[in-house]
């Protein structure tokens, strides 16, 4: 298996899962999704896009695009109130996206791999 | 050495209550008086009379005389937002060093005009953020080190677990107020417009930029009670700045079970030879056990939401355990 292949059947088990934990009912209505994914190999947001609107139910009214990878942002606002911002990190392309998926009742996060996470030198001084 | 006094304008149910705790804590400083304006309503003035019964000093009901007491030497300012303009601009002509609640003003018009008051007066001047805090510093070192290479975008999430959220389960568009008539209210307040400075102010900082795109949302995700007042508890901007980065800002009151925390307090830094992030809440520890999680107890009938100090500590909300935070 690429590792594109093995890429995009791991954010496809994420978003599977995201979309199975949000049709539980614990965090009630989603209301709105912070997708940050590594950049390179994945090029455009469909598997983000898909899986908002699974969640939310139908596909995005607005859509505000800014930057270029990396750095490329883009709000997405839903015509039954919900929204949700994707963006590209510069994180090599095996690494893993952060999402945050907020629901009327509750909250669902996937820390991923974002970052180098600080040394405890500059959290203490 | 000699302390400097303190005149707390506003008081209970403000950001005065934990402002004032930190005057009357620092060895530099001692709270002199509690300020406001005369005719408020008799709510306000009795939270007011209880913040200088708590720090045993006088209840002072005209501003330009409190403000040009000899012993004031520091400002802290927490009036109503509705009121903000006019007492801002009445601290600042005093030349006093001044402590700003968030957000400025309710609107850009007036910010600048208040702006421009201090300018004028030459005030040494700071408003409330989140620039003091380890990690956002963190942040900027990072920025500043160049470690990233060109800054190319810069994410904040800043959103406070408090109220019992869930009670909202309408969907629907909202419709923003470009200069809402209100912002103040017993069971709600304008989450983005009073929390949104914080991630905004992270971004623009960090950014070194200023705005020349932007697009937004508020919404009405999580409570009733902001719904019913038509305020916002949850909004997110992107925008991009003058020297090339995007920025993307989220903020509001998610509800107390929706963080295992005080809530997301997250900055994402994205360059072109690299991403960090830089979290309040990391490093941590995080707690499991058979003990009871920590409930929220019945809502204060002065503070519904539980957005004060005072009403948080009279209800008896508890503090989360589950993450213990390093940077604590």
């Amino acid at each position: 298996m690429s590792n594109l292949e093995v890429q995009l059947n791991l954010l496809a088990k994420i978003s599977e899962d995201l979309t199975e934990a949000a049709r539980s009912g614990q965090i009630g209505i989603p209301r709105f999704i912070r997708w940050t994914q590594p950049a390179g190999i994945l090029n455009d947001f469909d598997i983000a896009q898909n899986l908002c609107n699974r969640l939310f139910g139908s596909t995005p009214v607005r859509s505000d695009e800014f930057g270029s990878d990396p750095g490329q942002t883009r709000l997405l606002i839903w015509t039954t109130g919900e929204s949700a911002i994707l963006a590209q990190s510069s994180n090599t392309p095996d690494s893993l996206p952060e999402v945050m998926l907020l629901g009327s009742a509750g909250a669902i996060y996937f820390d991923g791999s974002g970052g180098v996470i600080r040394t405890l030198e500059e959290v203490v001084r | 050495m000699a302390m400097l006094g303190v005149l707390c304008i506003g008081g209970n149910q403000t950001h005065q209550e934990t402002h004032a705790a930190g005057f009357a804590l620092d060895p530099r400083t001692q709270i002199v008086a509690v300020a406001d304006e005369q005719g408020l309503s008799e709510r306000r003035r009795s939270l007011n009379l209880a913040l200088a019964e708590q720090h045993r000093v006088p209840y002072i009901e005209d501003i330009e005389e409190a403000v040009n007491r000899d012993d004031v030497d520091i400002i802290s300012m927490c009036a109503d937002v509705e009121r903000r303009e006019r007492v801002a601009i009445q601290c600042a002509e005093s030349s006093k060093y001044l402590y700003l609640d968030k957000p400025l003003a309710g609107s850009a018009s007036i910010a600048e005009k208040i702006v421009d008051v201090i300018t004028r007066n030459q005030v040494t001047n700071q408003m409330y953020s989140f620039v003091h805090t380890p990690w956002a510093r963190a942040a900027r070192a990072c920025v500043m080190s160049g470690r990233l290479g060109d800054i190319k975008a810069v994410n904040v999430d800043i959103l406070f677990a408090k109220g019992p959220g869930g009670t909202n389960s309408e969907r629907g568009l909202r419709v923003e107020t470009e200069v809402p008539e209100k912002f103040t209210f017993v069971e709600s307040k304008r989450e983005f417009f009073d929390l949104g400075v914080y991630p905004i102010g992270l971004g623009l900082w960090l950014s070194g930029g200023s705005p020349t795109e932007v697009s937004a949302v508020t919404g009405n995700y999580f409570f009733e009670q902001h719904l019913q007042n038509d305020t916002e508890d949850f909004g997110a901007v992107v925008f991009s700045t003058d020297n090339g980065v995007t920025v993307s800002a989220v903020g509001g009151r998610i509800g107390w079970d929706s963080h295992p925390a005080g809530g997301p307090h997250r900055i994402t830094v994205i360059g072109t030879k690299g991403t960090e992030r830089f979290d309040a809440w990391e490093p941590r520890l995080e707690v499991y056990g058979t003990g009871l999680k920590p409930r929220l107890p019945e809502p204060h009938p002065q503070d519904p939401m539980g957005m004060w100090r005072s009403t948080q500590q009279a209800s008896g909300i508890p503090k989360k355990t589950q993450y213990k935070s390093l940077g604590d």
